[in-house]
This record gives C-alpha cells, sequence and structure tokens, in this order.
C-alpha cells in the first residue's frame, strides 16, 4: 500500500497553501518563470516551506508548479531537482514531499497543437527529475488530454501515489470545456486522489466538490483559492472563514485539504486548529457512463451507438481507411449524430492496414468533429492499448469474450484505463447454443473482471445476434438471455441488430422485430445504424410504451409531421425550406441547391452539363463581381456554400470511381499555425471547380504534405499561415518540397503574405484571395475555369 | 458587450458593396451566436515602467514602437482577455456546415473580441481611478510577436483566464488579446484607431489604405 492511502487509513491530510503570495510577502519578484528562485534563492523557498510546517501542514508541495519543459525550457529538470531537495530538507521527515506539477501552458490537439506524446514526454522529464519526492500532486488542470497525459506519465515512469485535481469554474467546466463528471470518469483510474483546486473561493467550490464525492471511488482533494482577487490582487477570505469550510468539506467525505491562490501560513494554521482528523470519506459507487473529453453519456434508458465506423462489409468505409479519406469518416460520424446517435462504435479491422495506427488516428480524427464517445471495436490488445491511452475520455472497449487469452489481455487494459468493456457470450467453443451456456459465459466474464476490481457496473454483456435465416431457434436464446442477466445482474447488455436478417428478403421488417423485442427484453446499447429510420422508430415507440418518454413529448415533436401517404420524417428546415428555382440563379445568390440539382437531373440533364453549363458559369460570374469589388466576400462565400450543394445531388447518383475530377490539390495549414479558416474556404471553392481536394487540415508537419503529395501524385500543394511566426514553416515546407516533388507547383496564401513575399520563400503562386486559387489550378492542370 | 457591425464587416472583407438580404441574416444570426457562445474573461496586472522594463516582473520590453507608445508613463497595465475556446469550436463546426456563415462568425468574434478588451480597459480604469490608454500589442509595429509567450507568463494567463500560447506564439482560444497599455492622464483615450500610425502598411486587415 502507499504512503498516502496508508496516511489517509488513519485520518485526513493537511496540505499547504500558496507559494506565489508568500514569495510576494517577501518582496521576491516574479518573472516569466517564478520557479527559477529554486536555484537564485532556494534559502526563500526552504523558508516558506518552514512555515508551512509550523503551520501545521501534513504535506507540503515543491515549488515546481511552473518548472516543466514547456514554461521553465532547459534549466527544467535542474529546477525540479533542486526545489525536491529544498523541499526534502524543510521536511525534516516530518511532513511528506509532494512533487507539484502544473499545466504546460500549451493546448492539446485538436483545438491547440500539442500531442499526447509530447505531454507525456514532458511529465515524464519532470517526474523523473523529482524522485525523492514522496508523491505526485498534478493540479490546476484544465485539459484532458494533458491531464491524463501527465497522470500516465507519472504511473509509468515512478512508483509514487499521485493526486490529479483539475480545475472548475461556476460553471462545473473546466476551461477548456470538460465537466466534473467527464473527470471524475476519465481520470479516477489512473490517480490516488482526485479533486479540485484554484479558480474559485472555498464557498463557490462547494457544488464542484459534491458532484466530485458523489462519482468518485477515490479520495478527494480541495484546494481553494482565498476566494476571488479584487482589484489589487488581494485575496479575502479569512484564515477563520477558509477554516471553516474546511471543517465542512471533511463533513462531507473530502480527506485532503490544502490552500490555493492567496492562502497562507495563517490559513492553514486556521485549518488545524478548527478540523477534526477523522476521514470521512465514503466511496460512491457511479452510475454506468462514458465520456469524450467534453461529454458524458449517462447509459440509462436505451442508449443508440452508431455501426456505420466499421469497414466489415462496406466497400466505401474499407476504401476510405485504406487511402486514409477522412472526409468520409467525418460525414459518417456526423450523419450518425444527428440521427440520434449518442456513442460511436469504431472498428478499422482490415487485413490490409496497421489497426493499431490507424485506430489511434481514426480517435484523434473523431475527437475532431464530434464530442460523442467512442467504442473502441477491436479484438487486438495492442490497437485496443493504443488507442485507449490516446483517447481523452472513457471509452467502451468492444470487446473482450470468455476466452482465457481474452480475458487475461483485454481486461488489464479495461482497469487500467477505467473503461467500460463489453463482453461477448463466446468463447473458445463457440458461441453456446443455449441460454444456460451463453449466461455461463457472461457470468464467467462478470468473475473474472472482479479479479480485476472491475465492478458489474462496468461491463456490457453482448449476447449475440446469430442469423436467424440459418440458426431459426437462436433468436429466442439470445433475447432470453438478455432477460435472465437484466434480472439476475446490474450488468448492461449491447446487441448488434442487422445480423438477425441476413439472407433474408425485406430484412428491415425482420430487424424492427427483432429490436423491438431486444427492447423489450431489456437491450440498453442498440448498436444499429441510426440512419434508418425505422430502427429509431422502434427505439422512440419503445420509448413511449415504457413512459420513459414522458408525455410522449420527444415522439410527438419528431412525428407531429408525419401521416400515412408521407412517412418520411421531415427533414431540418433548411433543407424543406429551400428555395426552389433557376439553378443558375440560385448558385448566384448562394441558396441552397440540391433539390433544384436534384429536379434538373430528373429531368434528363447529365450531371457534366449540370457542372459546365450552369454551375461554374454561375460561379465564375460571382467570381468576376467579386474581384471588381461589387460583390461583398460573404457573398461569394455563400456561392461556394450553394455550389457545395449542388454537387451533394450530383455526387448522390453517381457511382463510385465515376466522378470527374480536374486534378488533385493537397491543401494545408503549415505546421504551428491553427488558423485554418481561409484554407478550408479555399478548399470548398476549388472543390466547387471540380479538383480533387486532400485536405490536410491545421498544423501540418512539411514531411506530411510531402508524403500526401507523392501519395496522390498531385500536381498542386497549397498552403496557408496566419502568422509571421508560422510563415518560417511554410518556408521550410516549400523547402522540402522542392526537394523532394520538384515538379509540384506550390501556392501559398494567408493574411501575412505578400506576393513579394510568397517569392521569396520560393512559391511559385502567391493567392490573394479565395477565388485565386481557382485561377492558378486551371493553369497548372491545363484547363479552363 | 456589443458587437460593432462596421467592425464586423471590415473583418469580414468589406469594400463598401451593398450587402443582399441573405447576408444581413447572417451577419445577425451569427453575431447573436457570438454573444450567446462567448465566455468573455479578462486578467490584468498593474507594472510600473523603468528603463525600458516592466519592473516588477524584470521584464524588458523589446522593440522601439512598445517603447514610443508608452514613453511619459511610469505605469502601465498588462492585459489579457480571451472569448474562450467554445467560440473556436463552434467556428470549427460552422465550418462544416456552412462557410458563409463561418467567415462571418470567424469576422464577428474578431470584432467581439476588440469590444470585449476595450470594455475591459474601461472596467480596469474604473478600478484603479485613473485613465487606461490605448492598447498595444504583440505584433503591432516592430514588438514582436514572441512577446507573447512572456506576457501570458507574466499574467499566468493559462490557469487564470484559459488562455494559452503555442510554441509558435498562437494564442489558443483564437479569439484572444494579450496588450500594454499606458495609465495616467492624456493617454490617448481618445483615439483608438490603432491602424493609422501602424507602420504595416500592407496589412490585409489595414482601415485605410495608403
Amino acid at each position: 500500500m502507499n504512503v498516502l492511502i496508508e496516511k489517509l487509513n488513519k485520518g485526513i491530510l493537511i496540505f499547504d497553501g500558496a507559494f506565489g503570495t508568500e514569495l510576494m510577502r517577501r518582496k521576491i519578484r516574479a518573472g516569466t518563470v517564478p520557479e527559477l528562485i529554486n536555484l537564485t534563492a532556494p534559502e526563500v523557498v526552504y523558508s516558506v516551506h518552514r512555515d508551512y510546517i509550523a503551520a501545521g501542514a501534513d504535506v507540503i508541495s515543491t515549488d515546481t508548479f511552473g518548472a516543466n519543459r514547456f514554461k521553465a525550457g532547459e534549466k527544467s529538470e535542474e529546477i525540479i531537482a533542486a526545489a525536491v531537495s529544498t523541499a526534502k530538507k524543510a521536511a525534516e521527515k516530518r511532513a511528506l514531499v509532494a512533487l507539484d506539477l502544473g499545466p504546460t501552458g500549451q493546448m492539446s490537439e485538436p483545438m491547440g497543437d500539442t500531442s499526447f506524446d509530447e505531454f507525456y514526454e514532458c511529465y515524464k522529464a519532470a517526474v523523473i527529475a523529482g524522485k525523492g519526492a514522496d508523491l505526485v500532486l498534478l493540479e490546476t488542470m484544465s485539459d484532458l488530454t494533458e491531464t491524463r497525459a501527465a497522470a500516465l506519465a507519472v504511473k509509468e515512469n515512478s512508483d509514487l501515489p499521485l493526486i490529479v485535481s483539475m480545475t472548475f469554474g461556476e460553471n462545473m467546466r473546466t476551461f477548456t470545456g470538460t465537466p466534473v463528471d467527464a473527470f471524475v470518469y476519465s481520470v479516477r483510474s489512473l490517480a490516488d486522489v482526485i479533486g479540485v483546486n484554484c479558480s474559485l473561493g472555498p464557498k463557490q467550490l462547494l457544488p464542484v466538490v459534491e458532484r466530485i464525492l458523489s462519482l468518485s471511488d477515490k479520495p478527494v482533494i480541495v484546494q481553494a483559492n482565498a476566494g476571488l482577487p479584487d482589484s489589487n490582487g488581494n485575496y479575502n477570505v479569512s484564515p477563520e472563514e477558509f477554516a471553516e469550510y474546511a471543517e465542512i468539506f471533511r463533513q462531507k467525505g473530502v480527506s485532503v485539504i490544502g490552500g490555493c491562490c492567496g492562502t497562507t501560513p495563517e490559513h492553514i494554521a486556521a485549518i488545524r486548529s478548527v478540523i477534526g482528523r477523522e476521514n470521512l470519506f465514503k466511496p460512491a459507487s457511479p452510475p454506468p457512463a462514458v465520456s469524450s473529453a467534453t461529454r458524458v453519456v449517462y447509459l440509462d434508458g436505451v442508449t443508440v451507438v452508431g455501426e456505420r465506423i466499421n469497414p466489415t462489409g462496406k466497400k466505401a468505409m474499407k476504401e476510405a481507411l485504406r487511402s486514409g479519406d477522412m472526409q468520409y469518416v467525418t460525414d459518417r460520424a456526423v450523419e450518425q449524430e444527428d440521427a440520434g446517435a449518442k456513442i460511436l462504435d469504431v472498428n478499422c479491422g482490415i487485413p490490409e492496414i496497421d489497426e493499431a495506427e490507424t485506430l489511434v488516428k481514426l480517435v484523434r480524427h473523431l475527437e475532431s468533429v464530434t464530442d460523442l464517445p467512442l467504442q473502441l471495436d477491436s479484438s487486438d490488445p495492442v490497437a485496443l492499448e493504443k488507442a485507449l491511452r490516446r483517447y481523452s475520455g472513457r471509452a467502451v472497449v468492444n470487446s473482450v469474450n470468455g476466452e482465457p487469452s481474452s480475458l487475461n489481455r483485454i481486461l488489464p487494459l479495461v482497469k487500467k484505463y477505467g473503461s467500460m468493456v463489453i463482453g461477448l457470450t463466446i468463447d473458445e467453443n463457440g458461441i453456446p447454443k443455449t441460454t444456460e451456456k451463453r449466461i455461463g459465459i457472461a457470468e464467467k466474464i462478470i468473475t473474472e473482471a472482479a479479479k480485476y476490481s472491475i465492478p458489474e457496473s462496468d461491463i456490457i454483456i453482448d449476447c449475440l445476434t446469430l442469423t436467424a435465416g440459418a440458426e431459426q431457434d437462436q433468436a429466442v436464446n439470445t433475447l432470453e438471455a438478455i432477460r435472465r442477466l437484466k434480472a439476475t445482474h446490474s450488468v448492461k447488455t449491447a446487441l448488434g441488430i442487422s445480423n438477425i436478417s441476413f439472407g433474408l428478403p425485406y430484412r428491415q421488417a425482420i430487424n424492427s422485430g427483432f429490436l423491438t423485442a431486444a427492447l423489450w427484453a431489456g437491450l440498453d446499447l442498440a448498436i444499429i445504424n441510426p440512419n434508418i429510420r425505422e430502427n429509431t422508430e422502434c427505439i422512440d415507440v419503445f420509448n413511449v410504451l415504457t413512459a420513459r418518454d414522458e408525455g410522449a413529448k420527444t415522439y410527438t415533436e419528431k412525428y407531429s409531421g408525419v401521416s400515412p401517404t408521407n412517412v418520411d420524417v421531415p427533414k431540418k428546415a433548411a433543407s424543406s425550406a429551400e428555395a426552389d428555382g433557376d439553378l443558375f440563379y440560385l448558385i448566384k445568390r448562394g441558396l441552397p441547391a440540391e433539390n433544384a440539382t436534384d429536379k434538373l437531373l430528373d429531368e434528363g440533364l447529365s450531371a457534366e452539363h449540370v457542372i459546365e453549363k450552369i454551375l461554374i458559369p454561375a460561379l465564375n460570374e460571382v467570381g468576376a463581381a467579386y474581384e471588381k469589388g461589387t460583390l461583398f466576400l460573404p457573398q461569394l462565400i455563400a456561392s461556394a456554400d450553394s455550389a457545395k450543394s449542388a454537387f451533394k445531388a450530383i455526387k448522390r447518383r453517381m457511382k463510385s470511381g465515376s466522378a470527374v475530377s480536374k486534378g488533385k490539390v493537397v491543401m494545408a495549414t503549415v505546421k504551428g499555425d491553427v488558423h485554418d479558416i481561409g484554407k478550408n474556404i479555399a478548399v470548398t471553392v476549388l472543390q466547387n471547380y471540380g479538383y480533387d481536394v486532400i485536405d490536410l487540415g491545421k498544423n501540418v508537419p512539411p514531411e506530411d504534405v510531402v508524403d500526401a503529395v507523392k501519395k496522390h501524385g498531385a500536381k498542386l500543394v497549397g498552403l496557408s499561415a496566419l502568422m509571421t511566426t508560422t510563415v518560417k514553416n511554410m518556408e521550410e515546407t516549400i523547402r522540402l518540397l522542392k526537394r523532394e516533388c520538384p515538379e509540384v507547383k506550390i501556392m501559398v496564401g494567408g493574411a501575412v503574405l505578400t506576393k513579394e513575399y510568397a517569392e521569396k520563400i520560393g512559391a511559385d503562386y502567391y493567392c490573394p484571395d479565395a477565388q485565386s486559387d481557382v485561377k492558378i489550378a486551371s493553369t497548372v492542370y491545363g484547363d479552363k475555369p | 458587450m456589443k458587437i460593432p457591425l462596421n467592425e464586423t464587416l471590415r473583418y469580414a472583407g468589406w469594400r463598401g458593396q451593398e450587402p443582399d438580404a441573405e447576408t444581413l441574416s447572417a451577419l445577425n444570426r451569427m453575431c447573436d451566436s457570438v454573444l450567446s457562445t462567448a465566455e468573455p474573461r479578462g486578467v490584468w496586472a498593474k507594472f510600473t515602467l523603468s528603463d525600458g522594463k516592466l519592473k516588477e516582473a524584470g521584464y524588458p520590453l523589446s522593440g522601439f514602437d512598445i517603447l514610443r507608445h508608452l514613453s511619459g508613463y511610469d505605469e502601465v497595465i498588462l492585459m489579457a482577455v480571451t472569448l474562450g475556446l467554445s467560440i473556436d469550436r463552434k467556428s470549427t463546426a460552422l465550418q462544416r456546415n456552412s462557410a458563409r456563415d463561418a467567415l462571418i462568425f470567424d469576422a464577428a468574434a474578431s470584432a467581439a473580441v476588440e469590444a470585449f478588451a476595450d470594455e475591459f480597459t474601461e472596467k480596469i480604469s474604473a478600478e484603479i481611478g485613473r485613465p487606461v490608454g490605448r492598447r498595444f500589442s504583440p505584433g503591432y509595429g516592430d514588438f514582436p510577436l514572441e512577446t507573447q509567450r512572456d506576457l501570458a507568463a507574466l499574467l499566468q494567463t493559462d490557469k487564470r483566464i484559459g488562455l494559452t500560447v503555442n510554441r509558435e506564439y498562437n494564442m489558443i482560444p483564437l479569439k484572444s488579446i494579450t496588450a500594454l497599455a499606458p495609465v495616467g492622464k492624456n493617454c490617448g483615450r481618445t483615439s483608438l484607431n490603432k491602424c493609422a500610425d501602424c507602420p504595416k502598411t500592407d496589412c490585409a486587415f489595414r482601415t485605410e489604405k495608403k
């Protein structure tokens, strides 16, 4: 047992208070790296520690909050080592020494540009430099990706107990949007103690603390600020009032209490004098839930799991995964979310690709397009572990089964990363043909999981759907197994539905019937295609009939427009309100044009005719008006949106592979730059003129641009940079392209560039606006715009 | 906070054209959306300016233009404001659905963060009971963009308002401002025209083209 838990078994622990406040009292000025004081004046640091110990702190924190490599640079490790040594000297074994690690000041991908691995390496270096401390305090964290990377770095590079504390505002979220619940579910398995610090005074933190206590099975820490700072930067909660709250926190179950900004040795002494010693923490049994970094999904009622990101039996998805077409994946994710999916299943198990690498890539990509929690669908422990590490949230692992080799390899991952897990009722002997044997495998999984302290409530059992066309008697066994498991265990159940109808005509009727039966048997997670209307109808009806949809409110809202002659659920207002009219006019005016395009194609016009005779001339006309200065930029862009909607109708009718492309263009915002709206607009415009655009996104390393050009054989690359500081990365990308792909032409754009500057850094073309890309592309590909 | 329409138009690339009804409607919708999405936060500290340094931090300011801007004042305000990450997320989502809306939203958010910085400046002025002058930010004139990270570090913007600066000096959330402003009488509250005095004459967003 670790020293922290040992102490907590005996009673609560009191931490120290703020460091900065104490340094200010000593008239020490803080520069950009305040922790340098550990090297320049360790005696001052020593005296602050001594004051806190004298005040009664059981644990003192090293003065290393911002001493990480990102903030302190190359001196980082030297500072940390010195700080630990000073703290140990001050502690004289009378107090524990916590290695204090704060945030790096960098934002994680996708909103920022710092990767999980970069965070990991930074905290790994810090924890190695800080050896000698008794425990690690990871505090004031706001970014869940960074927090999890840091926690893993501590756990995998030391044996020290770990406290993880994030900072929440009154909206119960961190600055990056992580709710309290997502923090608890995503971090508790990696830490010994979790909690909250900074941002607010003790009074304002009370709701946050109560929420954490209600969900945490790990002891809880609170280090509040001494109120909110006034205009002079002073914090005004007195030691006495602060101590009163400390006792309130203890009585609610908080085990570790200290102070953050504005707290002093007087605050700690006041806590010491009034607080009881008994640790009243009672571990909570959190209800089953999964989460992304910003959204928690509780598994109460029926939860729709979108099954579409899976190449099995889906040619287009296979092709997309093979070629790395992330747009296709985006579309499937967004369309399932819109149709009501609450979790997305992610599977990339096809032989030709590296499953681990692709699964991680999909996780990273999906985090940038949706906040839905993910269900990682693989039986490969290596792929699962890589994806679980990288995933900023609490995932569902899909799946483990009754085979010992599966149990032994998957369950430790579920334990370590704190995920939920789907258990398949299959083992080395295949799928049992009786209800009893399926339940037997489920119970074996439950028993084995318990050995890892994984509770039943974290387990979801999939009783497996067999094809009714081949094994007709098995449908009932599946349903009966669900019913009995739900009656005797607190597990959740999941089922993929569509396999039931394989080989039978009119499959959807069978699917709907089976789904409805499964729901009544107690199915919790329906793994379905939510874009099929009948599937979601089954669930909506079930929710009405079981009174989950109170007053049939949701049902009525969704279906009130449905009549016997028109069973299509009305789509969103945008398309139903779509103007009907002349396509050329619609494009010029920037109005939705999907229906009008459909109509022309229905009337027998060819796609080529629509593109060449209507779309492109209309776009050219608005382009010319824009160049003359008579058209306002948003109107030009609205026409691009409009043309995009027309292309949607055209693409729907094209057989895959028959699309005519004018040529390939690779587009990217350069490394270090996270401004991509300009590039995205240019992408839309190029696509509308028939170019096949490979959009690499933002913060793209030079090597990735080169790889994409080689892989796709593109003749033209577009690079964007918005900052004077990132233009040098643009220059570097151009240099590498000229060396590796001397044939390729390069166009550049971005607010800080000029024609002269573009030439200077070696670009072939300069794009002053969104329209110029098209002219350049047509020059390169020898086509008339 | 109010979003000034003329600034939104300018950021959206307006050159005096008559916007059509759809564009005007999008302008209104996107301004409303920015206002309901933004989580504006600010942080500031007062420093003594001495020998070209922020004295309490021992931090020397680089570049001629910032020192010229602050010359004659021995107290300065260092401030940082942000509209928060929810604006960035919303912008990303809009870019998938409507490039036009995304463009206008981005422009409105740029105008909004400036408007919020103006409000925040007023608030500081009210709190200290003295006038606070025009803001000057890294990237203006020859005040190096590289200063951005140090200013953020001095204010601990990451832990206090959730504002980070990446290795290439991009601020994230994107709609954020760091700035220095002089404190005292006659410190130029009257003119907030940042463009006229700026030597970067080829800037795409310059209000008065020469």
